[in-house]
């Protein structure tokens, strides 16, 4: 018996480190395949290059994807930089701003954010910011201290309070990049890797040029949306506590630093109007952001296009060319620039 | 709790632990730890129907020492209450609402229109399997060929024991029943062999199966667009992919079992190079062919009582083993066309032509005429099993009608180069272990980078957790 537990117990020892140090060397030489899609990978670390550098734009847009393709910088003016990351929130923006203040000067910042971001249901924390590391250590322990205070999991209220550390703990693996963490992916990771680097060397091209030509705008195509709706109607906004916290400490910076502060709701296509329209999902976020607008003097909620026609839309949730060009346009009006 | 899951990963250590180093000086209690196991291991799915698997096994109890009395009359009685009772149940559960959909459409066609009451009952995991595992018991006490048990415990592990009791190899009484009732010691070399398996199942399973699964799927669903190169790779991917599935269960059942000292009965032998049907039937499914064989085809006279006896016994068996996979009429096809390639060799009395040797026995290689028989074999196999993969008839004659006529659409041959790097590998090992079943001839160091990168692969696969194939039979 012995000799079996010990001959088993050897197998599995050598398999699981072996699978680890494989996935391991994968994952710290050719991060972009393994940590996630590569586009995304691509357009985060850029992202994160232009906030912890010092570029001389002192109004900035942060937001999510939505924030990222709405609003072209160019068209708001010589001093304007588009330093929004796909998928984030208030936490995101928060370090954002934090980091860029540490390099560079802001006068005004605008920000774009999905307001289902803000409720908090979005998978795409765990899935940029926790594997590219967008936030250091240090800031992931102060998360996770708020998460305990308010007892749930950022962005996985459903997760329950019952395996709040046991969580934090599998993210904080996934953050330090343990192998397993990522083994499930590896072999898509590993089969990009063989077999489509040469167009994964293109993406990279395509999307670091889009990015600073345009000062951190992405352009989502040209095509039009098949005009599906993506609101529940039914649904009552409400606001993620660790996200409102993360606004508070936002306005804190922008007290601190003279910033004049906007907040912008990006537009939706005309189907996700029709059913927002005198919704209680409409009332409850126009209470919020009423409510956002009497807490704070600094902040000012820009009443811009709440929908664009279909045709500029690029797919369910992001405007394209024409939508950008026409929604920055008014965003531009309603700064009175 | 599948065999593909963390779960199982966290069970079978743990009944294993309690088994051999808790409970291991009472045959009793080591007995009684399994049961709850095997409880525990089927109510993962769900709790309800553990009611039924409880109920099954205690009736059959019953029934056996029913059927054990010298008044023969009154066995016999016993003995159909017993069919009647486990057939009862499959056919509530599982044929049911085939049958009463049959029945509406009947009246349909004599223009009356009714609407027939539908159970929407989940059939129970594995029904068909512990009922005949129920059946065989009481027919084999029947036939004097077993006593019945007296300790409720041992007859509840022989019907319920967990390696087994969702999709087989479907065990006689005779044979488990013996290794449940003596004393069992550890054994490392039996320990050893349930490791490797555990992990050749594993690898046929959550590598093979699973990864042709995808490819298998998406031809199926979308089989009006796939050029008739693509469908015909689609069929063979199946075969494949059904034998990774099924035999990949049963080695892990075997390898599991032999991890509590048991051992089960063997259920595949290299199906996939037989040289005729009948020899296909030998190695494929194992238990329920020779279940059918002993508890259908020979009291139904066998081959015995002339031709055409034979030939209707072998439809019998054939249809009946291919409504026992599912209440369709596609799986009773694929039981006739079975019947149809089985019928030439029955009336040639070339049947039983290939019953012990394995091919090419002595050669490294098969002989050209091997080759050709196994591949006709393997090309009506794969033929009968679109009728078992489709989702219906219509589907299924769909898809073998697009299979000939469909060359306009665009070859898809990374398709067929994915399939090929999942089936030859496959097909490179069985032959390689055909001769000394599971016995790997080569040096111990190659074994054991075989056997990393083995459990490798299947660690890099692991995680998808779909269900095996059999599982809704």
């Amino acid at each position: 018996m012995k000799q079996f537990l010990l001959k088993t117990t050897r197998y599995l020892l050598v398999t699981v480190l072996l699978s680890g140090i494989i996935i391991g060397g994968f994952i710290s030489r050719k991060p972009e395949f393994f940590l996630g899609p590569a586009v995304d990978y691509f357009q985060c670390q850029y992202q994160y290059g232009q906030i912890n550098k010092k570029t001389g734009f002192t109004s900035i847009i942060i937001g999510d994807s939505r924030g990222n393709a709405s609003i072209n910088p160019r068209q708001l003016g010589e001093k304007w930089i588009n330093l929004s990351i796909p998928g984030s929130d208030f936490f995101e923006g928060y370090i954002t701003l934090k980091r860029y203040l540490q390099h560079n000067k802001v006068d005004t910042l605008v920000m774009v954010y999905g307001m289902s971001y803000i409720s908090e249901y979005s998978r795409w924390f765990n899935l940029r910011t926790i594997p590219y590391r967008f936030i250091s250590y240090g800031e992931l322990k102060e998360l996770e201290q708020l998460e305990r205070k308010y007892n749930y999991l950022f962005h996985n209220r459903a997760a329950g309070h019952a395996t709040l550390r046991y969580d934090q703990f599998v993210r904080e693996l996934k953050y330090w990049h343990s192998p397993f963490s990522y083994r499930e992916t590896f072999l898509d990771g590993l089969n990009n890797c063989c077999f489509s680097q040469k167009k994964t060397a293109r993406d990279k091209q395509r999307v670091i040029a889009q990015l600073s030509e345009y000062r951190g705008y992405t352009n989502f195509g040209g095509a039009d949306s098949n005009n599906t709706d993506v609101i529940d109607a039914k649904l009552r906004f409400e606001p993620g506590q660790i996200n409102q916290h993360y606004l508070e400490q936002i306005m804190r910076l922008a007290e601190a630093n003279d910033i004049a502060v906007y907040l912008v709701n990006p537009p939706m296509n005309q189907a996700s109007f029709n059913t927002y329209n005198k919704s209680l999902y409409e009332s409850t976020i126009n209470q919020f952001l009423e409510g956002l607008q009497k807490k704070y003097s600094r902040l000012c909620v820009l009443q811009t296009e709440v929908w664009l026609p279909n045709t500029m839309f690029g797919d369910q949730l992001h405007v394209n060319k024409r939508g950008t060009s026409s929604f920055s346009a008014n965003v531009r009006a309603r700064l009175g620039r | 709790m599948l065999f593909n899951s963390v779960e199982f990963l966290l069970f079978l250590p743990s009944v294993f632990i309690l088994y051999w180093f808790v409970f291991n000086r009472s045959l009793h209690w080591q007995n009684i730890l399994i049961l709850i196991a095997s409880y525990f291991f089927y109510g993962w799915w769900s709790w309800k129907f553990m009611v039924l698997l409880a109920l099954s096994t205690f009736l059959d109890y019953l029934y056996g020492f029913g059927v054990a009395l010298q008044n023969r009359k009154r066995a016999r009685l016993f003995l159909w209450l017993s069919v009647l009772n486990n057939l009862g149940i499959l056919a509530v559960f599982k044929y049911y609402n085939f049958f009463a959909l049959q029945f509406q459409q009947g009246l349909a066609l004599l223009g009356l229109h009714t609407n027939v009451v539908l159970l929407q009952v989940a059939i129970p995991i594995g029904i068909s399997f512990y009922t005949f595992h129920g059946m065989s018991y009481v027919f084999d006490i029947y036939r004097d060929k077993q006593k019945p048990v007296k300790n409720f415990i041992d007859y509840a592990v022989f019907v319920s024991f967990f390696p087994l009791l969702v999709a087989g190899p479907i065990e006689r009484a005779s044979h488990l029943l013996p290794q449940i009732r003596k004393k069992r010691f550890f054994n490392n070399i039996q320990a050893a062999d349930g490791c490797r398996l555990i992990l050749w199942g594993l690898f046929k399973k959550v590598v093979i199966a699973d990864s042709l699964a995808v490819i298998v799927d998406n031809i199926f669903t979308h089989y009006h667009d796939q050029h008739a190169s693509s469908l015909i790779v689609g069929a063979i991917a199946f075969s494949f992919q059904i034998y990774g599935d099924f035999s990949g269960y049963t080695d892990i059942a075997l390898g599991t079992a032999k991890l509590f000292g048991f051992e089960l009965l063997t259920n595949f032998k290299f199906p996939y190079f037989s040289r005729d049907i009948a020899e296909f039937w030998r190695r494929w499914h194992i238990s329920l062919s020779s279940w059918f064989r002993d508890y259908l085809y020979i009291p139904l006279g066998g081959s015995k009582q002339g031709k055409l006896k034979a030939v209707r016994n072998t439809f019998i068996i054939f249809l009946v083993s291919g409504f026992w996979h599912g209440a369709s009429w596609k799986y009773i096809a694929w039981g006739g066309i079975h019947a149809c390639g089985f019928l030439p060799l029955l009336l040639l009395n070339r049947n039983r032509k290939h019953t012990s040797d394995v091919v090419a026995q002595e050669r490294r290689l098969p002989s050209g005429r091997e080759l050709a028989q196994m591949m006709v074999t393997f090309t009506f196999v794969t033929f009968a099993w679109v009728f078992f993969r489709a989702a219906d008839m219509r589907e299924a004659i769909g898809y073998l009608t697009s299979a000939v006529t469909n060359y306009k659409q665009p070859k898809d041959l990374l398709m067929c180069l994915s399939v090929c790097c999942y089936i030859i590998p496959l097909i490179g090992c069985d032959w390689w272990l055909r001769r000394d079943e599971r016995s790997l001839k080569a040096p111990r160091r190659i074994k054991s980078v075989i056997y990393v990168v083995l459990a490798l692969l299947v660690l890099f696969y692991f995680g998808k957790q779909t269900n095996f194939i059999y599982f809704q039979f």
